[in-house]
Parts: structure tokens; sequence; C-alpha cells
């Protein structure tokens, strides 16, 4: 293998010659093309500059600069070099270029990729990315019938990873010949080598599934503070009632409406207030669901109460305000039938694009006792007395909070009860089991007639030997591909697993070693959101820190797209200040409010700085309301942050008054990044934002600290800690004289975000 | 080994391509074109294709690389799945340099299937390891102060039990 310096020449001498034998003989291919060429090549990257054509050709010297320390430096500037191979003839590569890495780290599990982020800045700063881009493997919860009280979580792996695989083959090889393995169910996707190197070695027993389901399963507890906290007993039941992005609702003890909210795989959780109904003094039955509302980018747990007196009632739990919510709510039955229905068989909400959905019937038909094994046709049925039966399905929108109800499909057999299950992750989709099978989609377009509301997708007739040769068929999930994964589901566990993809299918070769009457499923992935991303926002409790994270499509510069498609997210950090909380809170609600009533400002920024390390935090404001200023207090803003300097942001200079005016304490307001995603939720445009912290990107980023931007400035206040400004801004169009003196500035575009932990500057 | 794997049948088209150390080495058109970038090379220059370079490809490596695609030149039918994966699997495993090389190649050449596994690949070697190694491994430098390290250790403690 060459020297870095040989092939370096080489490689350089060898492009001019491609380019030279390109342009010459055939004109078709011309140096560009050949830039294209290696563009195109590197298809998803967004970002193709002639820096990365002459990065190519880089003589070795320019080669060997752009070490890991170099890299993190483009990073910052959001700009995507690629660093060339700087191949040693030692042997393993010194830098393997920043997509190849990526690509690398995509693959590993979350845990791994976490604790990677202290390897080095620059895996720090773009892990988190990384981290929110990829889905782990498709898992599903699966329940125990009710009254078989569960004390742990059971999350079956239903696409067990490579490395799941083929330590499964490893376990099956070291207990001999006992077999089994990777190849263990047609629902591995087979695409790892790991897993396939093994395959052959297995044959099809199921002598060894005890060990191999230990591999599919995994049981997981509530961790040990939860039951610390909640003062229950060790082992208390708990139930789950929810799950979306990696995060679980589990209630404890149905009378002592006391949830917790938790992260299995960060093991983080947050025990919720008592979610109570508002009447105690009536009986009532509750059904729950848990999803993500990304209007507001909040996780809200609902629980519908319905009384004995058939009155019926939401209650929302906002994560974000940590707050509850009442709503008296409207249904279409005419008496108490939701509170029997919900008694025995209370539901887990389906969460669907932004909406919980609970499948109601106004006539419980199928009630049964514990200790209750007969078989469900051996209970006599008496036909006529059902045929009146109504399903109904609830809509519960997670943004706007509102109910509504639609029919179930036309062919639904009153006698079976309805089941919800998602399709392909956006569409609801129910289901009918028992002696033949049938299921539905729901289509989501609005305008369709009540009759076509649902197309069937799928329908085994009864005792369909093709399928599986009996009833109590229950679609457990549907698989990325589509098909759905069938399984028969009896008192002692749930076995003959299959896929079905309406034609054939496929059995797996074993079961999911899932033992007892199951009762509800619904997906997982693991993730590592957090809970605590909210702290702040909740009470303005103890952030010292607001950091703008600008997510647009991945990496492409967000000058190329409208702010309002920037999903700005404030992030907040413990700090020692203790200001009074509750002022600070109501006080940026006060802004806020008025920030998203308010028509026709153009400018809005919002900052706070510490003086003399106290409390005495001030928070500035800046508005722009048509071509009126309010100038109050600018000279202090001067004074600081030497504006006057910069024409550019001359227009941020009014200070908005009323704020001060309002019998405000002035320290209010630190949460300026809250104050942002506000206003960009809105969908506004051509605004700038300006949010601040004291504990300064710039502190980490050389970079930042050497610009003279403003924006960026650095201060140190006599006593007190550094300050720091950043500043989202986007100009879509040109945008209109702000001040009259300030017009030839102004037309420049100018975007900057500043992610967390990156530092981008786009011109 | 120049022109040594001419492997091609008399039916199928050639392609001559140049390594970076001036070895050439014709391949079938339809194993060479699992690259996109030399696909799309080829699309543009059409039938007269002269030798194409690849500046930063070793011998070594593109006799890894082309020998993966003549091995999925065509699709696999069902029955041989099977027995391709035990090929990949065992293509995959080389030597850590050799990845390494093969794996920027693949990423040069724009061979998608490959470099997925081969980033499975080394996925799967660094999976459960340390920081410390992975620096380690791929020589990179620890540009935190222990201060910095030590609170990020403590944000995500999760990730080191």
């Amino acid at each position: 293998m060459a020297s870095p310096r040989k092939r370096g020449k080489i490689t350089n001498e060898r492009m001019e010659n491609w380019i030279d034998c390109c342009s010459g003989k055939r004109k078709k291919i011309t140096s560009e093309r050949m830039e294209n060429m290696i563009a195109s090549r590197s298809g998803k990257r967004k970002k193709i500059t002639s820096e990365r054509m002459e990065n190519q050709i880089a003589t070795p010297r320019k080669r060997r600069k752009i070490t890991s320390e170099g890299r993190e430096e483009d990073r910052k500037r959001g700009r995507k070099e690629k660093p060339t191979t700087n191949t040693t003839s030692s042997a393993a590569v010194d830098v393997i270029v920043k997509d190849v890495m990526d690509h690398i780290l995509r693959k590993l599990p979350l845990k791994d990729l976490v604790r990677f982020k202290c390897v080095c800045k620059a895996w720090n700063s773009s892990i988190p990315r990384i981290a929110k881009s990829i889905h782990g493997p498709r898992k599903i919860i699966v329940t125990r019938y009710r009254f078989a009280p569960h004390r742990s979580i059971m999350i079956v792996d239903i696409e067990p990873t490579a490395a799941a695989a083929a330590a499964a083959a490893a376990a099956a090889a070291a207990s001999s010949n006992s077999e089994t393995d990777s190849e263990s169910e047609e629902i591995i996707q087979q695409d790892s080598p790991a897993a396939s190197s093994n395959s052959e070695t297995h044959t099809d027993s199921d002598s060894d599934s005890e060990s191999e389901s230990e591999k599919i399963i995994q049981q997981i507890k509530l961790p040990l503070p939860v039951i610390q906290q909640t003062k229950l007993p060790r082992n208390a039941p708990g139930e789950l009632v929810g799950s979306c992005n990696g995060l679980l609702v589990v209630e404890f003890e149905r009378k002592r409406n006391r949830f917790v909210l938790w992260n299995p795989l960060t093991k983080e959780f947050k025990i919720l207030p008592d979610l109570q109904p508002s009447n105690k003094m009536l009986d009532f039955s509750s059904m729950t669901g848990f999803g993500h509302d990304a209007f507001s980018d909040d996780y809200k747990v609902v629980r519908i109460f319905a009384y004995e007196d058939s009155s019926f009632e939401a209650l929302v739990y906002s994560l974000k305000t940590n707050s509850l919510r009442y709503s008296k709510l409207e249904h279409p039955f005419s008496y108490n039938t939701i509170y029997k229905f919900l008694k025995r068989s209370p539901t887990m909400g389906t969460l669907v694009n932004g909406a919980l959905y609970w499948p109601v019937t106004d006539f419980n038909y199928r009630y049964r006792l514990p200790g209750d094994n007969r078989d469900w046709f051996q209970v006599p049925l008496d036909i006529t007395r059902y045929s009146h039966l109504r399903f109904q399905i609830l809509r519960f929108h997670l943004a706007d909070e509102k109910l509504s109800w639609i029919q179930a499909p036309v062919g639904v057999d009153p006698q079976f009860n309805l089941r919800l299950l998602v399709f392909e992750g956006n569409k609801l989709c129910a289901y009918q089991t028992d002696c033949s099978m049938k299921i539905w989609i729901l289509e989501e377009d609005e305008k369709i007639e009540e009759v076509k509301l649902w197309t069937e997708l799928m329908s085994i007739p009864p005792a369909d030997c093709r399928i599986v040769p009996e009833r109590n068929l229950v679609p457990l999930t549907f698989m990325r591909d589509g098909k759905v994964l069938l399984c028969k589901n009896e008192f002692f566990g749930i076995t003959d697993c299959c896929l079905y993809n309406g034609v054939d299918t496929e059995k797996l070769k074993q079961d999911l070693g899932f033992k007892g009457w199951h009762y509800k499923q619904v997906t997982y992935e693991e993730s590592i959101e957090s809970l605590d991303r909210y702290k702040g926002i909740q009470r303005g409790e103890r952030e010292n820190r607001v950091a703008i994270e600008a997510r647009s499509g991945e990496e492409n510069g967000p000058c190329q797209r409208s702010i309002s498609e920037l999903y700005i997210q404030a992030t907040n950090f413990n700090s020692n200040i203790g200001m009074e909380q509750m002022d600070q809170y109501k006080m940026s609600m006060k802004l806020q409010e008025f920030l998203v009533r308010s028509e026709n400002f153009r400018t809005t920024s919002a900052a706070y700085y510490p003086r003399n390390g106290t409390f005495e935090d001030f928070c500035l404001v800046y508005m722009l309301k048509d071509e009126e200023l309010k100038r109050i207090s600018v000279d202090r803003v001067d004074e600081h942050f030497n504006f006057s300097r910069q024409t550019k942001w001359r227009c941020l200079k009014a200070l908005l008054n009323w704020i001060l005016e309002d019998s405000c304490p002035d320290y209010m307001l630190k949460d300026a990044a809250s104050l942002s995603v506000t206003i960009l939720k809105k969908k506004l445009r051509n605004w700038i934002f300006l949010g601040c912290d004291n504990h300064p990107l710039s502190r980490s980023y050389p970079e930042a600290r050497r610009t003279d931007d403003p924006l960026v400035h650095e201060m140190q206040f006599p006593g007190s800690t550094v300050f720091h400004l950043a500043v989202v801004q986007s100009f879509l169009r040109k945008p209109q004289t702000l001040l009259p003196n300030e017009k030839q500035d102004e037309e420049e575009s100018y975007t900057k975000v500043v992610e967390k932990g990156n530092y981008y500057i786009y011109n | 080994m120049a022109s040594s794997t001419s492997g091609s049948s008399s039916s199928s088209k050639v392609v001559k391509i140049r390594s970076s150390d001036n070895e050439n080495f014709e391949v079938e058109e339809a194993a060479a074109a699992r690259s996109e970038t030399i696909k799309k090379l080829l699309e543009d220059v059409g039938d007269d294709a002269d030798v194409i370079p690849l500046p930063n490809v070793d011998a070594k490596t593109l006799v890894k690389v082309m020998e993966w695609c003549k091995k999925h030149m065509d699709d696999v039918d069902e029955l041989n799945k099977e027995e391709m994966k035990t090929w990949d699997a065992e293509f995959v495993d080389m030597d850590q340099s050799c990845l390494y090389n093969v794996l920027l190649a693949a990423n040069f050449l724009n061979i998608k299937e490959l470099l997925d596994q081969l980033t499975q690949k080394v996925a799967d070697m660094i999976k459960g390891k340390s920081p410390e190694e992975i620096r380690a491994t791929f020589n990179i430098k620890n540009d935190f102060t222990p201060e910095e390290e030590a609170e990020i250790r403590k944000q995500n403690a999760w990730a080191f039990e």
C-alpha cells in the first residue's frame, strides 16, 4: 500500500489525467462531470461543494490536516467536507470518512451510541442527531389478561437484532446440538451477516425454546425508586396503558389513580400527579391513552372517565406544563353503557397520527368472570338479543383535545369484540377475531362518506385451515413489510405464530414464548426520549441554559427551508439560580400569550442576563411592531450588546416596555427559547428570534468565540458568569424595511442556527 | 495481478478499471455496475469506455470489492439466499485494515449493499466497547477535558451500566 504522500500524488495526477482525458478525447466528460460524478455518488449528502472536489484531490499535506479535530471544525460549521482517507501503511485507517462513520453509528444499539458520546466532541455533537433518526428494532409489548396480575412488563422483540440472533446462535451452539436460533423465526430480518453465518448450524426442534424465548422476551421491572416513592408494596401490579416514542405509561393500581411515565431504556421516570376523576362522589370506569402531540411538542396522558350517571369526562395531563385539565364530553350512547363496558373491558388507547382511539360498545356481551375459562363458544348466545349492538370508536385529538366519534366498519359482527391496531404506523386498523378474522383500515380522508370510511384489508374465513386451523386467531402486529403477525391466543399462551400477507402464511419455527392469556399489545421502540427536557418550561425551574436546537431536514441548511419548518426546541439545564419560579413562569406565559395574539409584530427576541451572579436576572424583550419602536432602555441594551455598531441588528433594539410596566419583576422570562418555540409554532416567518443563556456555547466552541458577531458575543460581567446570545433567524423573502435607515443591511439573507452542541453559520 | 480478473464470459461486456497503484482489471460490466459510481460513469461515457481509473482504491482492495460484485452480479433467488448469506458473512470476515479499506472503497464506489454489510460488520465489532476502546480502534483523540467527559458520563449514566 502506498504511503500517504505517494498515494496522494498519484491520486492527484490521476485525477488530473482523468479530467484531462475526459475533457479531451471525450468532450462529454468535463471536470464538472467528474465533480458531479463524485457528488452524485454521495447521493444523500445534500451539500455538494467544490470544496469536496478539492478535497478529493487534496495534497497529502492538506489531507493529513483533516484529522478528527479538523472534522469537528467542519462539522461545527455545518460544512460537509469530506476528509479523505489517511491511509497509513500500518493498517487501520486513521480517519474513517465522516459519513461512513455515521453509517456505522447508525447501526449501533442506542445504548452503545449514547455511551460513545464521550469518545470525542465531534461524536458528542453528532450522536444526539443520529440517535433521533434511527429506529431501534421493532418490539411489541404484550400484557396479560387483567385478572392475572403481572409484575413486570414483557417486551417481545419481534425483530431481534443481529447481535441478539448471533448471541442466541452462540448459546444454541454452546448447548451443543440443541439447535434453533438466529433463524429462529422468519421474523428475523435476515439481512445481517452475523446472523446468517450461524444460520446453517441449526435445525428445527423446539427443545431449546426456553432459553431462546428469553432472548426474545425481555422482562423489565419498574425502577426501584418508583416503588419506593409511591410507597407501594414491592411487586405491586402495574398495568401498561400507553406507549409512545419509547416512553411507557404504567398504571399502578386502578383505585389509586397513580401513573408513572417511564423510559425503560434510560430508566428515567416520572410519577404523575394523581389522575383522579373530578367527581369523587360517583363510581366511574375509565380508559387511558398516551401519546405525543406534535403540534405543541408535548406528551399527554388522557384518561376518560365514564361515570355511573352516564356523564362523561376527559382528563388530560400535559407533561410539558405538568398540569391537569378536565373537560366534559358528550357521548352518543343514551345510558351509562360506556361505564358498564369499560368496567368490564378497559382498553388502552391506540395512538395514530396524534389521536387516540378507543373502541366502545353500548352493550357488554362478553363479561367473563375470573376463572371462567370456558371457550367463548361454550357460552350460550342469543343472537337476537345482540342484534342491536353498536360499536363506536372514540377519537381524541391530542392537539386540540377534541373528542369525536367514528362509526365502526359496516361489516362488523356485533357478536365479537372490536379491537384496534396500528397499520404501517399511520393508519388505524380495526379487527375482530374469534371464529373468523376480519381486519379493516380506516381511511384518513375526512371527506369520505361514513360508509366508505373503512376498507377491508383482509378476511380469514372461519376455520380456514391454511392459516391456523383453529379459532382465537389474533393479529399481534404488522411487520415493516406489511405482513401481519398472527398467532393463536389461548389460555396457556400465544402459540402458532405465523406471518400472513393476505395469501400465504409463513409459520414461525418457534413461538414467541409468551405464556398466559394475553390481554392487549402495543408496539414499542427504544428511544432516548427524555422526560427532563420540559422541566424548565414547566416552571421556569432552575434552568440557566437555554439552547436552541434546530432540526430541519437533517443536515440540510435551514437557510433552504422556511423557518416554520424548523423545529425548535428548548432544552433546559439545571442551575443554582433560585429565582421566583412561579413569577417567572407566569411572566413567560404572559409574554407568550401576547406574542401569539399579536398579529403584526415583526421581530421578537428575548434575552436575559445574570448580573453579579445574583438573582437579578434581567429580561429584555425586543419587539418591533410595524414601524413603531419602543426605545425604552435601549441605552442599557447598547451598553451591553454593542448593537449600535452593528447596523444589521438595529432592528432589534426595541425594548418591549409592557413587560416592565406591567408590575412584573424585571428579571422575568428566562426562557427565550420557549418563546421562540411558541412563535415558530405559529408558523410565522421572517422574524428574528433571540435566545440566550449564561452557559454559553461559545465557551465550548472556540470558533464561536472568535467571531465578532455581536450575537455570539461573549461577555464578562464583573462577578457574573459568561453571557451568551444565540440567534435563530431566517429571512425567506426580502424583509420589509424595519428601520428606514437600515434598509440595505437588512436585505442580506442571513440565517443562523445554534444547535445543541453545534454551531452552524449559513450565509 | 494485472488483467487477471478477466473472468468475463464471452457474451458479456467487459469494463476496464485501474487501481490507484496502476493495475488494470477487467470486470464484467454487470458486476462493475453494482457500483453506482462506475455505472453512472459508464452511462455517461457510453460504449467506447476506456480504462476507468479509480484514484483512491488500491489493487488489493479492488480485488476484494470486485469479488463481491461478481458474486452479487445477479439477483439471487430464494433458494440461494442462505448460501449467499453465508458467503457474505465469510466475505466481511477480514482483518481490520482490509475491512476499512474495502469500506472506504465501497463508499467511494457507492455500492450500497456492500456498504451496508461492512458498516454492520464494523458496528458489530464495536458494539459493547467502552469509549476508550473506540478511541483506540479508530485512533480518535479525546478532546474533552476530564470534567467535560465526567459530565457527559454523568448525564448518560444509564448507558454505562
